[in-house]
């Protein structure tokens, strides 16, 4: 492994060329790779998602589920929260990946396509509780001549089997973080240092009810990204130098006044560039890695960068904390304008050498709760006036093993959400310090920094606390019941329970809340089966949650009386690899419901493409199997809510056959390019191994024979959907008439398509001469909205999509008026096409008069 | 129960932290690297298999399962705990996880990092299948130079053979020191040692 400065000595000569290259972005951190000695370019670790269906990896559990668990815990409850925490990623908007339950699954068995594997192993020494390990290629080959990424060939996430192993209940916040940050492992980041979740549990900032930090979803949006992400999200670059040379794997951190905080390490080079910053205004800072601690194999455990040789390159932590520019003290610091879309450049910084960080790795603790209940919370959240303690340790802020608190040491809050009164510091006990803390009056949740300093020395811990505006939620009393066919109507009463108020059963949200007048909460249960006890939590949106402001008082629970033996039936049992093809799924005494029903077919090499829940007990599936599919038995697993049902052995993939042939899924409309087509519309049915002729071959909609057009050269069926098709699934089917096997697959038919009547700008006018601009409300007249919340109505302007913000129906008419705010990034040019899209369901195209304001550029601000 | 006294500050709160922090710590010990559980020194002394000093002496990868695993022969040099199987001056493996096999690489973050020709303290638990690891990922491991062992900073507090606290942020450790405490801490849950 090269120390870090003789590696930036050899890099000094290409420095010029450096600058001039477009490095890979980076923030957060991943697994890099530089090719050759050229480390201008890096080039992280990820899964390939151009190579999966609809971006999705799968994750599956092991069918060797735990030998033991807490008291109090069960296997259901940890499924359903192994499966929250995955779902946790897939929250991420400027993020494509998706994970998807596929299900358990004997975990070894031969799967040609990548996927995540969880299982429970105890073939692990004492004091470790849980290891991710990624697999890639080990000759990532030239790498400036392939996709821009290592692939991650699949995952492997290892719990111990016995979970009663430092009590890992999996109902406590600890252990749902820690599947976070495990998972977070699993697609390829590396830890952060900036109190993220993929930080490490000692600096953690992030609860139940915010389990991602900005950091977070700048780190899997960069390696995921969706296409609103760059313009949505600016950028930081610059370098750190010690006395003219490169820092390699320096910490530098973009951080705001409202505790928003991304970060980065520089390149060998020294150079870093953070991106996906929210706009806004931002304090930078730079500080080492913490020294690697006795159970860590590098500073901070961060796996450094290799290069396409197998060398490494070190982390250089021998120098002092500073912000931009050249000051330890944050009120002289100066904040720098991102704006998205926009890079702030030439933030750079002049550090001073020293051994290596006096003060790191700090652990913040309030002492919290009902009187006479409280607990230690750590990273606590402090309601707008509170004064009270904090405790925390952190090696350096005390001389040696002894009492006595480091001379010159100050600790001070960043921003304006609370103060910390410096004349308490001192030294209480175990090795812990404390101080009092005044946590000021705010409107919403802010999290807050705190700047360490020493004589010679800076530390910044962001998101050391959050001031709240309220105090979070209680739950202290559950009463409902269950009726016959296992719908279970909860009632919850506690203190601070809002409308919009998330109430989890173990892993799985409520179905709905409603709050009464008295406030309490009546939800609707997840499905689960009889006799389940689930341990209930509040999780508000401020980020606070029932378990962290409950102190040491029981859990509440729910104990479910619904019916018993759920079990699942599947038509037909037998694929053949390299198809598309539907899949019907019957369930007994189960609870199928939209959105809420998982189905999963245990290896991934086969991938669920589309979802449709007929009712309780029965939906419907496309499918699509891998054409190097492993032939052999498969477990299937539909799971709803806290009730994962199996079939085992339920599914056979045969080998895929001689010039095999396949319809393939979805169906799209030829005019949006959609999967959801009305009738009278045209669907465009892709298709392969097919002959050149199909004369003689009949196409059938639900068995009844349709016109279709066949063209050869792109192997394309067009058919118009005819009148009197039912809205939703229909089953599509080619017949051969020489019997070969076609499967057949399913098409949607939705309703017609909204259709916009007028649009209005500023003064009800939107025309030439008064044309919208950004930030105006624009209101439109729209007839065949469909029932929706404005949460599921898009509005897109020149290429920009848009969320309504608001639906107002119109008396005695069928006109919803839709209203959303302009936004910036469409094209020069006044008159700007418009469509309102419900789903898959399109308007026609309509002229909305826009113009686009001339650019306001600002790089930076000085105080 | 010891409290804090605040002399003239009217808090909102209560003016009392109780003591048990140390209880909370070490009940939910804050976890570093993959996830891991923090061990003391006479933890990881107790559920270790054996304790050797060893000089590394060769490596290679290969897979266990579908994890692969590079194994590190050790020359022993010193055994403070054996395996009823390990004998003296034997040579042993230790499977570090992580490796490159057949083309695939597998990386494990915070996985401890051992040299060819280095001499190290290692803390060993072998599991039921055969594999000897090192305890806690990377926390039983302690480097060797002359004859102290390189301690990175911990937070935990080690005393030397007098009872008298070591410098928290101390870089080194006599071997002496480290030996008498394990071999200390062996005696008191009567686990033995050689």
């Amino acid at each position: 492994m090269r120390s870090a400065l003789k590696v930036v000595m050899r890099s000094a000569v290409l420095a010029g060329l450096l600058l001039s290259l477009t490095s890979v972005s980076s923030a957060y951190y991943y697994w890099i790779f530089y090719p050759g000695n050229a480390t201008s370019q890096r080039y992280p670790a990820k899964f390939d998602l151009s190579a999966m269906p609809d971006k999705a990896i799968s994750f599956f559990i092991s069918d060797k589920g735990p030998g033991k668990l807490v008291d109090g815990d069960n296997y259901d409850a940890l499924v359903s929260q192994i499966r929250l925490a995955a779902e946790t990623w897939n929250g991420v908007a400027t993020s494509d990946l998706r994970l998807r339950f596929g299900g358990f699954s004997t975990i070894g068995s031969p799967q040609a396509s990548p996927g995540i594997d969880v299982v429970f192993d105890d073939d692990m020494p004492p004091g470790i509780l849980a290891q991710t390990t990624p697999s890639m290629p080990k000759d990532v080959g030239d790498l400036t001549k392939g996709p821009g990424f290592v692939p991650i060939l699949r995952s492997r996430l290892q719990l111990r089997s016995d979970l009663t192993v430092k009590g890992q209940a999996s109902y406590a916040e600890a252990f749902f973080l820690t599947m976070v940050h495990e998972f977070g492992h699993s697609i390829g980041l590396q830890h952060s240092t900036v109190s993220a979740t993929m930080s490490t549990s000692r600096t953690r900032a992030t609860t139940k009810a915010r389990p991602l930090s900005a950091d977070d979803i700048a780190g899997i949006s960069f390696l995921y990204p969706a296409a609103t992400f760059a313009a949505s999200t600016g950028s930081i670059t610059g370098k750190v130098l010690l006395n003219g040379n490169a820092v390699n794997m320096a910490s530098v951190v973009a951080l705001s006044v409202n505790g928003t905080a991304i970060g980065t390490l520089t390149n060998p080079d020294g150079s870093y560039r953070i991106d996906g910053i929210p706009p806004g205004d931002y304090y930078v800072y730079t500080q080492p890695l913490p020294p690697a601690q006795q159970d860590q194999g590098s500073p901070a455990a961060i796996v450094p960068p290799s290069d396409s040789h197998g060398g490494s390159f070190a982390a250089y932590t021998g120098f002092a904390g500073q912000f931009f520019p050249h000051t330890r003290d944050w009120t002289q610091a100066d904040t720098t304008a991102v704006g998205p879309g926009a890079t702030a450049q030439n933030i750079s910084f002049d550090v001073e050498q020293r051994n290596g960080p006096t003060v790191y790795d700090m652990n913040i603790l309030a002492y919290l709760g009902p009187a006479g209940k409280e607990a230690y919370v750590h990273a606590p959240s402090l309601v707008s006036g509170f004064r009270g303690w904090l405790v925390f340790d952190a090696p350096g802020t005390l001389l040696g093993s002894t009492a006595a608190v480091r001379p010159g040491l100050k600790v001070n809050t960043i921003g304006p959400g609370a103060r910390m009164e410096q004349e308490f510091l001192g030294y209480f006990t175990s090795g812990y310090l404390y101080s009092v803390v005044d946590a000021n009056t705010v409107t919403q949740p802010t999290p807050v920094a705190l700047a360490v300093t020493t004589s010679d020395d800076l530390y910044v811990l962001p998101a050391a606390i959050t001031v709240v505006p309220s105090a979070g939620p209680t739950i202290t009393s559950v009463s409902g019941s269950t009726d016959a066919l296992g719908n279970a109507t909860v009632t919850l009463t506690g203190d601070n329970l809002a409308a919009d108020t998330r109430v989890l059963f173990d892993g799985a949200p409520a179905l709905s809340v409603q709050r009464n007048d008295d406030g309490s909460l009546v939800v609707t249960a997840p499905s689960t089966i009889g006799g389940h006890v689930a341990v209930l939590d509040a999780l508000a949106s401020d980020g606070q949650t029932s378990m962290r402001t409950m102190g040491t008082l029981p859990l509440p629970t729910f104990t479910y009386a619904s019916p018993d033996h759920p079990s699942l039936t599947i038509i037909p049992g037998a694929l053949t690899a390299g198809t598309d093809t539907m899949i019907e799924v019957d369930g007994f005494n189960t609870n199928f419901a939209d959105g809420q029903t998982s189905i999963g077919f245990g290896s991934s090499d086969v991938a669920v493409r589309r979802t449709w829940i007929v009712d309780r007990g029965r939906a419907l599936l496309n499918i699509s199997i891998g054409a190097a599919a492993t032939a052999g038995l498969f477990t299937v697993t539909a799971a709803t809510g806290v009730q994962a049902v199996t079939l085992t052995a339920g599914l056979q993939i045969k080998p895929v056959g001689a010039q095999q042939m396949s319809l393939r899924v979805p169906v799209m409309n030829a005019a949006t390019g959609l999967p959801g087509i009305p009738t009278g519309g045209t669907a465009v049915i892709s298709a392969t191994g097919l002959p050149s002729n199909l004369s003689g071959w009949p196409l059938t909609i639900n068995g009844a024979r349709v016109d279709y057009t066949f063209d050869s050269s792109t192997s394309t069926i067009r058919m118009v959907v005819p009148g009197g098709t039912p809205l939703g699934p229909n089953v599509l089917r080619l017949l051969s008439p020489n019997g070969d096997p076609i499967a057949p697959i399913l098409f949607n038919v939705d309703a017609p398509p909204p259709v916009i009547q007028t649009a209005s700008g500023a003064n009800g006018i939107n025309d030439a001469a008064h044309p919208a601009v950004p930030g105006d409300v624009i209101t439109l007249d729209v007839t065949r909205l469909g029932s929706v919340p404005a949460s599921g109505v898009h509005v897109m302007v020149g290429g920009v999509d848009h969320i309504a913000t608001s639906l107002t129906p119109v008396a005695n008419s069928d006109v919803i008026k839709v209203q959303f705010t302009l936004a910036s990034g469409f094209p020069d040019g006044i008159q700007q096409t418009m469509t309102v899209r419900v789903g898959t369901r399109v308007s026609a195209p309509f002229t909305l008069n826009a113009a686009v304001p001339a650019p306001a550029v600002k790089l930076s601000t000085r105080k | 129960m010891h409290q804090i006294v605040l002399k003239s500050i009217r808090m909102r709160v209560s003016s009392r932290l109780p003591i048990g922090l140390t209880a909370w710590f070490l009940a939910i010990a804050p976890v570093f690297g993959t996830t891991l559980e923090q061990l003391t020194l006479a933890d990881m002394a107790r559920q270790s298999t054996s304790i050797v000093r060893a000089r590394v002496s060769g490596s290679r990868s290969a897979y266990k399962g579908s994890e692969i695993y590079t194994y590190f022969q050790l020359q022993v040099l010193e055994t403070w705990k054996s395996a009823p199987q390990t004998t003296s001056r034997a040579a042993t493996e230790v499977a570090i996880p992580g490796g490159a096999v057949n083309g695939i690489q597998q990386s494990v973050t915070g996985a401890p990092d051992l040299k060819t020709g280095e001499e190290y303290v290692l803390f060993l638990w072998t599991s039921r299948s055969g594999l000897t690891q090192v305890i806690g990922l990377s926390q039983g491991r302690f480097s060797v130079l002359g004859d102290r062992v390189q301690r990175p900073p911990s937070s935990e507090l080690i005393l030397d053979r007098s009872g008298r606290p070591v410098e928290d942020r101390a870089m080194s450790l006599s071997i002496q020191d480290l030996r008498a405490q394990v071999l200390q801490s062996l005696h008191q849950t009567a686990g033995g040692a050689k």
